[in-house]
This record gives C-alpha cells, sequence and structure tokens, in this order.
C-alpha cells in the first residue's frame, strides 16, 4: 500500500497540473475570503469555510477524476490485479494518496489564517473545528471521486459525475432541489445531507455524531470501489 | 463472514450482492445508536453552544419543576424541520443540566387542524408564514415553533422560535423571570412622548424582567421606582428635580443619558437641561466638547444638489461615531466583559471629580486615537482634527456606595443617549446589550449579564491603514504561489540528481 502511495505521490507532484489546481483553488479562496473579511469587518474565517466546500467539490474531483480511469486507459489497470496486493489495498492507496495531496492543499491556505489573524482577534478554535470539517467533508468527496472515477474510463465524465455527485450531496437540502420532492422524501435528505453535518464544524462544533456520519460515508464509498473490482474479477 | 474476500476476490455475484447488503446492515446497526450520541465539543472562545454557568446555576436553583414544552406544527419547512432538532438538543441539555432533575422537556407536533389552531392561539404561540412546497405548487402557510415554559401556576411563551442565535438566552430569561416573585419596576424618563418612540428597543428589551413605565420629565413623579433612568433631559420642573433629589438621596439608582448637543440635519445646537443642577453635587461634569476618533464607525450619508432635483448617497468613517470594542472594553468587568463592538454617535466625554461618600471610576472610554471637537456646530463629514492630541476620553462614569451599608447604590452617566436609540442599536446590539447587563447588575447584583447573547458574532477587525492592507494582502497572496513554485523546482532537481 505504501509502495502504491508513493507512486501516485510522486506522480501528481511531477505534474505541473497539480500545482495550478492548488494556485487557483487558493486563488478563489483567497479572492472570496479577503472580500468578505474586510465587507464584513469581522475576523473570522467563515466565509471561507462556507464558500470552500464547493471549490473543494471542484479541486478533488480534478484530482480523483484519473485515479483510476486513467490505469483503465492505459491499460495498467490488469498489470495492478496481476501484482500481489489485494484489492483493498490498492484502494486505499489511492486514497491516502489522495488525502495526502489534499492535505497539502488545505496547508497552502494557512495565510488565510495569517491574514485573519493579522487583522482581528479572532477565536481559534472554530479555525480548528472548521479545518477539521473541511478535512471530513474533503475524505468523503475523495471517496466519492475514487468510485465514480472506477466505474468509468473516460476522466472527463468521472469529473462531471464527481462535482455533480459532491456538490448534489452537500447541497441536497438547497430548496432549489427539495422543491418538487414530497415532504417526507425531503425529510430524509435532511439526514443523508452533508451540509448539516459540516455547518456544525463550521460553526465551532466537534460533534461527535457528524464525525461518525462523515467516516461512514467515506468507508462506504471506499467498500464500493472495492466491490467494483471485484466484480470486475468475477465477470473477467 | 468477512466483508473482504480472503480469497483475493469473491467467487460469484450472489457472493457481491451478499456482502453490499452486509455492509448496509452494518452500517446502519452502528449508525443508529451514533445518531442518538448528542455530545459534542464547543470549541468556540465564548462556549457558544453550551449552556452558560448562569443558566446552569438557576436551573439547578430551582426546588420546584419547570416544565418546558416545545410545540410545533407538522410539515414545517425543511430548514425549520432542521431548527427543530437543534431546539430539541438545546432543551436537552437544560434537561441534562439540572442536577435536582427538576427541568424537563416534552416535545409536541401538531397538524395544522382547527382544533391545534385553537391551542396554538390560545397558548400564546405566534405563526410566521412559510414557503410549504407541494409537489409542483408553493403555498405560503402559517407555521408554529414556539416554547410554553411552565413553573407552579406561572407560564412564560416564546411564541416564535426562528432561529437558534438568543434561544438560550431567551429561555434562561424566561426561566428567571417565572423565579423571581416581583418584577422591579423601573422608571424611564423622556423630555417628551414623542421621544418615547425612539427608545422602543430599550423598553421592550426590559419588559421580561421588569416593570417598565415611561415618564415625562413634565409630568409627576412619585419616585416609588427600583431604578431610573433619565434619557436626554431639558427642562425639569422644580417638583420634579425635588422628586429626583429625594429619589438618589434615599439611596435610588439611577441611569442618565445626557445629550450636551441636540443634533439635527448634522447641526448641533447646545442643550441646556436642568438635571445638571442634580449631578453637580455629586462632582459630575458633561464636558462641553464632543468626542471624535479615527477608530470610527461609517456612517451613510446623503449628499442634496440643494435644488432638490436628487440626491447622492454616500459612505464614510464618520469620527463623530466613535467605536469602542473589546480590546478596549474593560475585560475584568462582567458588565461590559462580553460586549464586543459599540457605537457611540455624538457623545461627549463625562468626568467626575472625587467625592468622599462615592466611588467612581470610568466604566467605557474611547481609543488612544480619539480627539475632541469644541464648539462643534456643523457635523457633516469629513471630520478630522488630527492637530488635537489624541487620548481615550471617558464616555460612562459609574459612581458606587453602600446605602446604609446593605444595599449598593449606583449612578451611571453617559455623555449622550443616541447610542441608545432604535435606529442606532439596530446596526450595533450590543449598545442595547450594554444597558440591560448594566440594568440588571444595579437592580439584581446577579451575574445575569454572563447570560450568553447569541445575536451576532462580532469580532471587529483592529484598526488599520490602507497601505497596511495593501502590503499584508499581497505578501500572503504571493505565500502560496511562490510555496508551489519552490516545490515544483526543488523536485525537479532532485529527479535531475
Amino acid at each position: 500500500m505504501f509502495a502504491i502511495i508513493k507512486k501516485e505521490l510522486r506522480a501528481h507532484f511531477r505534474s505541473s497540473l497539480i500545482y495550478f489546481y492548488i494556485c487557483l483553488f487558493f486563488t478563489f479562496s483567497y479572492w472570496y475570503f479577503s472580500k468578505h473579511l474586510f465587507i464584513l469587518q469581522q475576523s473570522t474565517m467563515s466565509s471561507f469555510f462556507l464558500f470552500s466546500p464547493y471549490s473543494i467539490a471542484l479541486l478533488l474531483s480534478l484530482i480523483t477524476m484519473s485515479a483510476w480511469s486513467n490505469e483503465k486507459q492505459t491499460g495498467t489497470l490488469d498489470f495492478l490485479f496481476s501484482l500481489p496486493i489485494r484489492d483493498h489495498e490498492l484502494v486505499l492507496g489511492k486514497f491516502f494518496s489522495s488525502l495526502l495531496l489534499y492535505l497539502f492543499v488545505l496547508i497552502s491556505t494557512i495565510p488565510l489564517i495569517f491574514l485573519v489573524f493579522y487583522f482581528g482577534s479572532p477565536s481559534f478554535g472554530p479555525i480548528l473545528s472548521g479545518y477539521l470539517g473541511l478535512l471530513f467533508l474533503g475524505i468523503s468527496f475523495i471517496s466519492i471521486g475514487l468510485f465514480i472515477s472506477a466505474l468509468t474510463p473516460n476522466p472527463l465524465i468521472s469529473f462531471v459525475c464527481t462535482f455533480v455527485t459532491c456538490t448534489l450531496f452537500y447541497s441536497i437540502t438547497d430548496p432549489l432541489l427539495t422543491v418538487s420532492l414530497p415532504y417526507s422524501f425531503s425529510s430524509i435528505l435532511n439526514v443523508i445531507s452533508f451540509y448539516y453535518a459540516y455547518i456544525n464544524f463550521a460553526k465551532g462544533i466537534i460533534s461527535i455524531k457528524y464525525s461518525f456520519f462523515f467516516i461512514m460515508t467515506t468507508f462506504l464509498f471506499l467498500y464500493l470501489n472495492y466491490i467494483i473490482f471485484q466484480f470486475r474479477r468475477v465477470t473477467s | 463472514m468477512s466483508i473482504f474476500s480472503t480469497n483475493q476476490f469473491f467467487k460469484t455475484r450472489k457472493d457481491i450482492y451478499i456482502r453490499i447488503l452486509l455492509v448496509f446492515a452494518l452500517i446502519l446497526l452502528i449508525s443508529l445508536p451514533v445518531s442518538w450520541i448528542s455530545f459534542s465539543f464547543d470549541v468556540t472562545k465564548e462556549n457558544k453552544f453550551s449552556l452558560s454557568d448562569y443558566t446552569m446555576s438557576l436551573i439547578n436553583s430551582t426546588t420546584e419543576p419547570i416544565l418546558i414544552n416545545f410545540y410545533v406544527s407538522k410539515n414545517l419547512p425543511i430548514h425549520i424541520k432542521h431548527l427543530e432538532s437543534e431546539v430539541l438538543q438545546l432543551l436537552k441539555q437544560f434537561s441534562n443540566h439540572s442536577n435536582n432533575q427538576m427541568v424537563s422537556y416534552k416535545h409536541f407536533i401538531k397538524p395544522l387542524d382547527n382544533e391545534s389552531l385553537e391551542f396554538f392561539y390560545s397558548a400564546g404561540l405566534k405563526p410566521f408564514q412559510a414557503n410549504i412546497y407541494d409537489k409542483d405548487s408553493i403555498e405560503i402557510s402559517e407555521v408554529f415553533c414556539g416554547v410554553i415554559i411552565y413553573y407552579q401556576d406561572k407560564t412564560f411563551v416564546l411564541p416564535i422560535i426562528d432561529s437558534m442565535k438568543s434561544l438560550e438566552y431567551d429561555i434562561a430569561l424566561g426561566i428567571r423571570s417565572l423565579l423571581q416573585d416581583k418584577k422591579p419596576s423601573i422608571s424611564i424618563f423622556t423630555q417628551n412622548t414623542s421621544q418615547q418612540a425612539v427608545f422602543q428597543q430599550l423598553f421592550n428589551s426590559l419588559t421580561t424582567l421588569y416593570h417598565p413605565t415611561f415618564h415625562t420629565f413634565e409630568s409627576d413623579w412619585n419616585n416609588t421606582s427600583d431604578l431610573a433612568i433619565f434619557i436626554t433631559p431639558g427642562q425639569i420642573p422644580s417638583s420634579n428635580i425635588a422628586a429626583i433629589h429625594s429619589y438618589l438621596s434615599s439611596g435610588g439608582s439611577a441611569i442618565f443619558l445626557i445629550d450636551k448637543y441636540r443634533v439635527s440635519n448634522l447641526q448641533a445646537t447646545p442643550k441646556h437641561s436642568d438635571i445638571y443642577t442634580i449631578l453637580n453635587p455629586y462632582g459630575i461634569q458633561i464636558s462641553d466638547k464632543l468626542i471624535a476618533d479615527t477608530y470610527s464607525e461609517s456612517v451613510e450619508f446623503q449628499l442634496d444638489d440643494g435644488s432638490g432635483h436628487y440626491t447622492q448617497t454616500y459612505r464614510v468613517r464618520y469620527d463623530l461615531w466613535p467605536v469602542v470594542s473589546s480590546s478596549i472594553l474593560d475585560s475584568s468587568n462582567p458588565s461590559v466583559a462580553q460586549l464586543t463592538k459599540l457605537v457611540f454617535p455624538w457623545t461627549s466625554p463625562v468626568y467626575v471629580s472625587t467625592s468622599d461618600s462615592f466611588k467612581s471610576y470610568p466604566l467605557i472610554q474611547s481609543s488612544d486615537s480619539s480627539y475632541f471637537i469644541s464648539s462643534p456646530s456643523n457635523l457633516s463629514p469629513p471630520i478630522r482634527n488630527l492637530s488635537n492630541k489624541s487620548h481615550p476620553a471617558p464616555i460612562a462614569q459609574v459612581l458606587s456606595k453602600k446605602f446604609d451599608n446593605t444595599t449598593d447604590q449606583r449612578l451611571i452617566v453617559f455623555g449622550g443617549s443616541y447610542f441608545s436609540s432604535d435606529s442606532v442599536v439596530d446596526r450595533f446590539p450590543d449598545n442595547l446589550n450594554l444597558l440591560s447587563n448594566l440594568i440588571d447588575w444595579t437592580l439584581f447584583s446577579s451575574e445575569s449579564y454572563l447570560l450568553p447573547k447569541r445575536l451576532y458574532n462580532f469580532q471587529p477587525l483592529h484598526p488599520y491603514s490602507s497601505q497596511e492592507k495593501t502590503l499584508v494582502l499581497w505578501l500572503t497572496y504571493l505565500f502560496t504561489p511562490l510555496l508551489c513554485l519552490i516545490l515544483y523546482f526543488l523536485l525537479r532537481v532532485l529527479r535531475r540528481v
């Protein structure tokens, strides 16, 4: 598994594209956050935490789109299957390499913390819990991205589907979406919405229940990813 | 049977389906008990999402049961449905933290039929309008979400709950009002009845715990109140001067909000008042100057072309509206420690000469960058007079003494009243909280001002110059792209080596 993580990370950091993604993500976050910091004149990072789920959905869709799709296109997936590595180790290897990359992205936003501490005296707790929320949201998005990438050999389709799915899971309780749904159905959406789970962290509450929710979601999609390979083996 | 295949892969499709079902069942099985766990860590500095110490001491002080009934109507919109679960979590906290098990709650979901509607209205719950989506149509319907607290034969109703922001405060306030035997009386004096409309929010905020009544300086006063608030006094009949004198000399506490100038259309005219004949014996002096500060609030003004053809709106930092933020406020004084941003429009400094009987100290001071405007007349911006030496100015003073060695007598004097008017407290809710804290402090000597007021989240920025802002913004922005660039080239060099 460590060999896969190492290989994946090396491939990511060799490509100049990943630096472009990180700079793009940072630029968007920086632009949105600094604008709100001075408009609202409030030393909080809440605007960053409220905006980030969408930009993270975009970024992680880009990162995970070619995780399995590229392997399928180039035929290296069959080679990987022939190696003495278990399928779940393969899935976890891909997952942890994307997670490490995502951690690097989160670290790249540290200047925003500096900015808010320079111009005000914010409370550190909500910033910490907000980042924890972003981490939980990120691992769920990565697992969704890997699962969708395993379904299709086309990275573009994978990207679009991952972005739509992640955004949908996040904003599923938005009145725009729930408008035409029956009342009982929209109540169920409330339970599976990433938004309500994440918003607690963004406010400054580290909730056991919602931490578990994100971990379970991640586990579920990683398991489904694993099942896809099992299916492939059974059918081939 | 393991959910992962031990033989590298599953044998048949059926095998896979069974295991998928098994995993879903397992997740559901674990999720159900976890969903009941409401335990969470509140990591905010003010513990905004946990019950305050004051609330906990309050619910543990009762020896008779308190029942909190939470009523909601069925088919709530999804965002209010989520509010419902948050309210329940808070009520659970009330119940759990009641050591003597005296606080309990019940949750009622009622359909919007005639019988329920009759109940809602008779109980004092108020409906609010919400968009209810039904298939392909939107229906604006009235929904209910409110709380009734029962204690002995008394009830307290929170008619509408539409957010969590001040709910703990509202419930705790309700419990406290039920626990107290008699509401203390407050007399609020204004110059005339039309002025009373300007301070309506202050009046309304007091009705839960106190019995406030409006008076004018012309009307006779029987000086039997527990607290008197004198707002922008002018001419006072001699009978009332005598009554106020007698009230203060008998140990009565008072809050004075005194304007040295009347401000109309940004023109200041000196305001004469008989209140100084009452204050002077206590050594209280209101300066003729106005406090200005470069650390001030931005205010919107309208510019008229004179012919009445058009008006132009513009917003500037207005030095005559000085800001007092939490970094300046005295953190050791609990009545102001929790406040984060106060704004004092057109305020004069208040000075107190030493007195043998009263202990005095400034309650609120402006920032180091404040300065004075002498003999103000035209108050139109810009008001920059930086040639004056800047130093903090006393905005409010407290005089206190032990009366008859038992009760505390407090006189609190502000050099202005505009900060407590409705239009200002709408924008700066901490101004109202300051007054309510001071009233609680004066009347109860309790720690009710420790109640969290989650009406807002003010964490104002420090003062900064535009050059400083530009420089820091650029430095911050360049950090990450530079880091990426360095990492990229470093890895390239390492690869070549």
